[in-house]
């Protein structure tokens, strides 16, 4: 009990940013701040968005892959849940990332396709999110946002060097972020703190790019790293500075709960799923990642559920403990439901918002009881696809995962022809625009 | 026809050269051997793994190539090369392929290594630059780890250039940990805070009442009931109002009986600082609602912000005041949990009192009190390490106001009216609502208990809260005459201990540039010093490690590899202390004397036997015992009932106090495998089966009879991060006794084969499941080598208690005893079996005679631990060009059975060391 708050533990930001009365630490501003890439391809009236949901706990086979093939198969126990938008969303089977092994650990590659992070010396590559928003991270004010439902600091979001991108886990913190900026006197002070942190930023480049002169070739690249390190962190707090001389988008909500309590699973997932839709609703980010950990173990707060929720996943040989584990399924599956047709009812220039949004939900445990990473439940909402179908793949010599994200980033309007492990697209998953 | 690829040079190797078998150059053997053995896959476009050595045949001296090469090396060192499935080289033949592939990258290396140095430019890891600030600003408590990015791995730790990758995050993760650490040394206000006793009775505990109502809690008067103490929560559908009856004699004691962490509201200090905490508390016996005198010492765990900070040992019988000093910062909210308990929450449904059906020790407890903040001087240590002796002026009345109001208006995140009230987290426990106790009309409810009494009040009339801060705002500023002068003169001081070496001139170029922009935009003195520090903090002086001194470059310096005195003194520090030089290394480095032998080795024992030390025995046992990993599963409740919070922090415990013990006593490495003594508390022993110790504390106990314990192996911990939470299983915890202790990297799990899927239902234990595997032909070879050490663990079951039989919910012989009024909901099912061989063939019973074939591995365990122990100082592995120092190493710890700590200094000697 004493491990789920590991993000509280340090003292309030706002007491220390009172104490001091300066602080260049703005919220987000690692995470969600524009990257410069090059010039989107995009057609700006209408922007494709990409929402990654990765639930770490797997989900019941049996009750999600469908028997039968294409457009006319019988909705399994979860996929009823989703009946009512069955010509919005497809299912998949026989999808993983080779060589992603590692049980829980496959969590890091879910959205990278890095090879055996168990492995010593395993590094992790670049997330989906954070190649796409290299491309078109700058068109919003914020390129992606990570965010994460659950304890700790896990997250789907890695950048090029294989680092983490540290998540928000408080939707009444991302909706701070995105949609209140405070007085006018705040602002100014947080500009000001912006240009601080440019001007520190641009010494300590130069500092570095003279050490590279003394030294010899490998800690060169060493420096180098450190130097673009200094160098983007810069360039995106002039972007956030750019940003900032343009009003937040105003909403008429109410900043949401946070439901931090480790048993409140699911109202915790509603909250931070409201945010996601009006993030996307006011085109405040086109990338948002979602990693919902549950692997610590708490129990969920659900009549009929009495075990802890990891624990569950591995008795499901069991008759009751597999009706718990279902009840915990099909709460959460019912929490997709509403986003996705939270976004289906949003209008956009008079076309759904979800035909514009691709909403990819699965898991990195095909099996959860054997900890088992292929054949993983993985289904594409939204996006404008010619949906309605199960595409399946092999199940013994699976399709690599990468090869949809391919697709997904090609549908974006990113020219990309390769993902990670992709051996190509998934061309089977036809478009309709 | 051969092919000619090149010719000859150094540093390079070739393929070409058509030699006649007589003249058997080093080149002939290696390009001879490559060509019978291995171009025939590795060759072209499309060599296997794309590892193509006729293309590799270039320069060596790239580090890329090198790399390929020394892999090269490896996997035909140790027979992975060629497959088993091709045409093997004789046995001469392949050690003299190694012996001149060796030679060769010997040679290489050490050339590059004059161009790169041994180590390699790296930044601080995030625990590294969190000690280093705790000690650079005298905040010897503050959380900074938890705001960074996790750190990769290398050689198994996070020590290495190849671990400590930088991106664009880390960046705003420094910055941002920098200035709350900053913001925290700075003196909050002019004067002391007054020192307070706050103490929270467990009458003024809410959630007693609420336990009371439940039926989870007992009142008590010293150490007997309170009968008169009658409380009922009311009923909604009838609007009969909730009451509660307390006369006189009042009571002054709370009996609970489970372990689940609970709020104490009312405690939390207002500003950081050391607490003297204390709680008033002794232990019973409780036998469905009859009360005995206590046997036993109980534990009773206290949490700020769900961080441990003390727990007491409970005597029974009488109470007993217990007492610690501890760190707190400011609005840490607090728990308790009467830890060692066995229910956990009385989760019973029934209509009676569930106290009445429950039997074991109660704690009854009576009150929580902090005393503090205890500061020896004020401003604090952490203000004096940013602005020296300089004089605090009060900020005038008038002034105050506005000071007040800007600090709010600066603070972005306060101002939107949407945020009113939001801030603050939702209140986890309803507010106290103010009805008077109406004495119920009537009553129906068989629930509701009749009412005989004058009516007392309950005397509490308002719970204490855990308020939020207060706004603090300075209300003192610094103003020194000559701002610039001062400014140069604190950076001077402060930059020789941040970058370990004097402040050069250009070292002020950043942070007077901050000073300026920040003290022109406010007129404050303490902001643009601030700003100043914070450039300190972020140049590359202070974040990376390794930098080659620029003017060693523009003095020519030949042995530009070779460590300055203050780079050795950092060096020495990031070893032992993870952190920054104290002012007495610094001195000696300055004095230029550390490189002597003698003072080395004087300075290399005072870390040790510093308290800091314990970082790194703590950074050891988390990354090579993988403790970090501890808590990532929990044992499944049903089949491990014992198992705890107060379990998990006690193996902790145990194997972090065993390490640092090893190094304390120089022990040898044998410690690893076997023991004299256990470090226990007893809930270890409880665990282990053995006399119970008197106390929660992890102690030195010697071992008398083998109780199948000792050395780290059979340590809880470890046999806990090597399972998951619901089962064990010989392959997992094989790979991780051979990678983590024989320092042999176990040959990958093969991608298409499946894991074993464990039987829940005990019907057949994982070794038979993996009987079965191990009879196929292909899987059997590495399970050889895997399996032996897990068969010897089996013995133990995934929280290191001995087991003789699997627990199994399905099938088996109900397990005796019961918990929260429940039977236990496992069984005992099929025995379990520690037989197994080695791969040499050599046999034993179980893990005590496992344990005697292992300490025949002697050097073998030295290597890996001296391995492991320099990377930590170092950053780079033990490579070709080290081999002759290491191997002379290791020869002379021999006689001493390589002993911790002789290893340790044999380390800071050694060339390794010194060299960049």
């Amino acid at each position: 009990m004493k491990t789920y708050f590991a993000t509280n533990c340090r003292m309030s930001r706002r007491s220390l940013l009172r104490a001091a009365g300066v602080s260049l630490t703005l919220p987000f501003l690692d995470a969600m701040v524009p990257a410069f890439g090059q010039v989107s391809q995009t057609d700006v009236s209408q922007p494709k968005r990409m929402v990654n949901i990765m639930t770490d706990l797997g989900m019941l086979p049996g009750n999600f892959f469908p028997r039968e093939v294409g457009r006319h198969y019988q909705a399994t126990k979860y996929l009823t849940l989703l009946d009512e938008l069955r010509d919005k969303y497809t299912v998949f089977s026989g999808l993983s990332h080779p060589e992603v092994d590692g049980g829980h650990k496959a969590e890091q590659c879910f959205l990278t396709g890095a090879p055996h992070p168990t492995r010593g010396g395993f590094r992790n590559t670049i997330s989906l999110d954070q190649f796409a928003a290299a491309h078109i991270g700058q068109e919003t004010r914020f390129p992606s946002l990570t965010l994460q439902i659950g304890q700790g600091t896990n997250s789907l979001s890695w950048t090029a060097d294989g680092v983490l991108i540290p998540p928000e886990n408080r939707a009444s913190r991302a909706f701070a972020a995105l949609f209140l900026s405070g007085s006018e006197t705040a602002k100014r002070e947080r500009m000001r703190q912006l240009r601080e942190g440019q001007s520190l930023m641009d010494a300590v480049g130069d500092k570095v790019k003279r050490l590279q002169r003394d030294v010899g070739p490998s800690d060169r690249q060493r420096l180098d790293q450190f130097f673009s390190a200094v160098r983007d962190f810069e360039k995106r707090l002039a972007q956030t500075e750019q940003w900032e001389h343009r009003p937040r988008p105003k909403v008429d909500q109410k900043p949401p709960q946070d439901f931090l309590e480790p048993e409140q699973l699911i109202k915790r997932t509603q909250s931070m799923f409201d945010v996601v839709q009006l993030a996307l609703e006011t085109d405040s980010t086109r990338l948002i990642s979602v990693i919902i950990g549950q692997s610590f173990n708490p129990k969920v707060d659900l009549p009929g559920v009495q075990l802890p929720h990891h624990a569950l996943t591995h008795k499901t040989s069991l008759d009751d403990a597999r009706q718990q584990l279902e009840i915990i399924e099909m709460a959460q599956l019912r929490q997709l439901l509403r986003l996705l047709n939270g976004l289906n009812e949003s209008q956009e220039a008079g076309e759904s918002l979800l035909d514009h949004t691709m909403v990819l939900y699965g898991s990195n445990l095909g099996s959860a009881a054997r900890h088992d990473n292929t054949n993983l439940p993985i289904l594409l909402a939204g996006g404008g696809f010619q949906h309605g179908r199960h595409l399946a793949f092999d199940k013994q010599h699976n399709k690599p995962l990468a090869n949809l994200f391919v697709t997904m980033l090609q549908h974006m309007g990113i020219e990309a022809d390769r993902f990670s492990s992709s051996t190509g697209n998934l061309s089977e998953l036809e478009s309709r625009v | 026809m051969m092919r000619v690829l090149g010719h000859l040079a150094l540093g390079c190797i070739s393929l070409s050269v058509a030699l006649a078998p007589t003249l058997v150059s080093a080149e002939g053997v290696i390009s001879l051997f490559l060509r019978s053995h291995c171009v025939g896959c590795h060759e072209g476009s499309t060599a296997e793994r794309e590892l193509d050595l006729v293309q590799l045949a270039m320069p060596m001296a790239e580090p890329e190539s090198f790399q390929k090469w020394s892999m090269v090396y490896h996997r035909v060192g140790d027979h992975q090369m060629p497959p088993a499935d091709h045409d093997q080289p004789d046995e001469a033949e392949r050690k003299q392929f190694l012996k001149q592939l060796a030679e060769r990258l010997t040679g290489i290396e050490s050339e590059l290594r004059q161009a790169n140095g041994r180590s390699g430019v790296r930044r601080l890891s995030r625990v590294e630059f969190e000690a280093s600030l705790r000690d650079l600003l005298h905040l010897p408590h503050i959380r900074l780890a938890d705001i960074l990015p996790s750190d990769g791995m290398k050689h198994g730790l996070a020590k290495s250039a190849g671990a400590l990758e930088t991106s664009h995050v880390q960046m705003a993760k420094f910055i941002e940990a920098t200035d709350q650490a900053l913001s925290a040394a700075i003196a909050p206000t002019l004067k002391q805070p007054a020192i307070e006793t706050r103490r929270v009775t467990c009458r003024e505990m809410n959630l007693m009442k609420v336990q009371f109502q439940q039926a989870k809690a007992i009142p008590m008067i010293g150490n007997r009931r309170d009968e008169t103490f009658l409380i009922s929560d009311g009923n909604f559908q009838k609007r009969q109002p909730g009451w509660t009856c307390d006369p006189p004699p009042h009571f002054d004691g709370a009996l609970t009986l489970m372990h689940r962490a609970e709020r104490i509201n009312g405690l939390a200090p207002s500003h950081s600082g050391y607490y003297r905490l204390r709680a008033h508390a002794f232990s019973m016996n409780w036998d469905r609602g009859e009360l005995h005198a206590g046997t036993q010492t109980e534990a009773l765990s206290l949490y700020a912000e769900n961080r441990l900070v003390a727990t007491f040992d409970v005597p029974p019988n009488e109470p007993a005041t217990r007492e610690a000093i501890v760190w707190l910062n400011a609005g840490e909210k607090f728990e308790y949990a009467a830890a060692s308990l066995p229910h956990k929450n009385l989760n019973i449904n029934t209509k009676f009192y569930k106290y009445d059906l429950i039997t074991g020790p109660a704690l009854v407890l009576q009150w929580f009190e902090i005393e503090g903040p205890l500061h020896d001087q004020w401003p604090p240590a952490s203000h004096a390490a940013l602005f020296g002796e300089l004089p605090l002026k009060r900020v005038a009345a008038k002034n105050m106001k506005a000071r007040k109001r800007d600090a709010t208006f600066a603070d972005p995140f306060s101002q939107n009216e949407l945020l009113a009230g939001f801030q603050h987290e939702p209140a986890s426990e309803t507010p106290e609502r103010k009805q008077p106790p109406r004495r119920p009309e009537r009553s129906n409810d068989e629930d509701v208990p009749p009412v005989p009494f004058p009516e007392y009040e309950l005397q509490v009339k308002k719970f204490p809260k855990d308020k939020p801060l207060p706004k603090a705002v300075r209300d003192y500023e610094i103003q020194p005459e000559q701002p610039v002068l001062e400014a140069r003169r604190l950076l001077a001081r402060f930059m020789e201990r941040a970058y370990v070496r004097s402040a050069r001139a250009e070292d002020f170029d950043l942070p007077m540039a901050a000073f300026q922009r920040q003290h022109q935009a406010t007129d404050d003195f303490i902001e643009a010093m601030v700003a100043a520090y914070r450039a300190v903090l972020t140049s590359p002086a202070f974040l990376l490690v390794n930098l080659p001194q620029s003017n060693d470059v523009a003095a020519g310096n030949t042995e530009e590899s070779k460590l300055h005195d203050s780079e050795l003194a950092r060096r020495l520090s990031l070893f032992l202390w993870n952190s920054l030089p104290d002012d007495e290394l610094r001195k000696v480095a300055g004095e230029g004397r550390l490189h002597q032998p003698d003072v080395l080795r004087e300075q290399t024992e005072r870390l040790l036997n510093d308290p800091r030390a314990r970082r790194f025995t703590d950074h050891l046992c988390d990354y090579w015992l993988s403790l970090k990993d501890a808590e990532l599963t929990e044992p499944d409740e049903d089949l491990y009932p014992e198992y705890n919070q107060l379990t998990l922090e006690s193996m902790l415990a145990e194997t972090r106090e065993y390490v640092a013990e090893m190094v304390r006593c120089d022990l040898p490495v044998h410690y690893v495998v076997d023991s004299d003594f256990l470090m226990l508390n007893a809930r270890l022993a409880e665990l282990y089966g053995l006399p119970l110790p008197d106390s929660f504390a992890v102690k030195r106990v010697a071992l008398t009879a083998k109780q199948h314990r000792g050395g780290l192996l059979t340590q809880a911990a470890i046999l806990k991060v090597t399972a998951n939470g619901t089962t064990t299983s010989p392959v997992t915890r094989g790979a991780w006794v051979l990678e983590h202790l024989l320092g042999i990297t176990p040959p990958p799990p093969p991608a298409k084969v499946p894991a074993i899927e464990p039987d829940l239902t005990g019907a057949t234990t994982v070794r038979q499941q993996l009987e079965a595997h191990r009879a196929e032909a292909s899987c059997a070879s590495c399970h050889r080598l895997i399996d032996p050490p897990g068969f010897a663990l089996e013995s133990f079951d995934v929280m290191g208690g001995w087991r003789e039989r699997y627990r199994s919910t399905q099938s088996g012989d109900q397990a005796p005893g019961s918990k929260d009024n429940k039977p236990l909901q496992y069984k005992l099912g099929l025995p379990v079996e520690s037989f197994g061989e080695l791969p040499d063939g050599r046999k034993f019973s179980g893990i005590d005679e496992f344990r005697t074939l292992l300490l025949e591995n002697e050097r073998q365990l030295a290597e890996n631990l001296m391995r492991k122990l320099i990377v930590v100082a170092t950053g780079a592995d033990v490579s070709f060009a080290d081999q002759s120092e290491y191997q002379q190493m290791l020869d002379e710890l021999q006689p001493a059975g390589y002993s911790m700590r002789a290893m340790i200094h044999a380390i800071a000697q050694s060339e390794m060391f010194r060299r960049r």
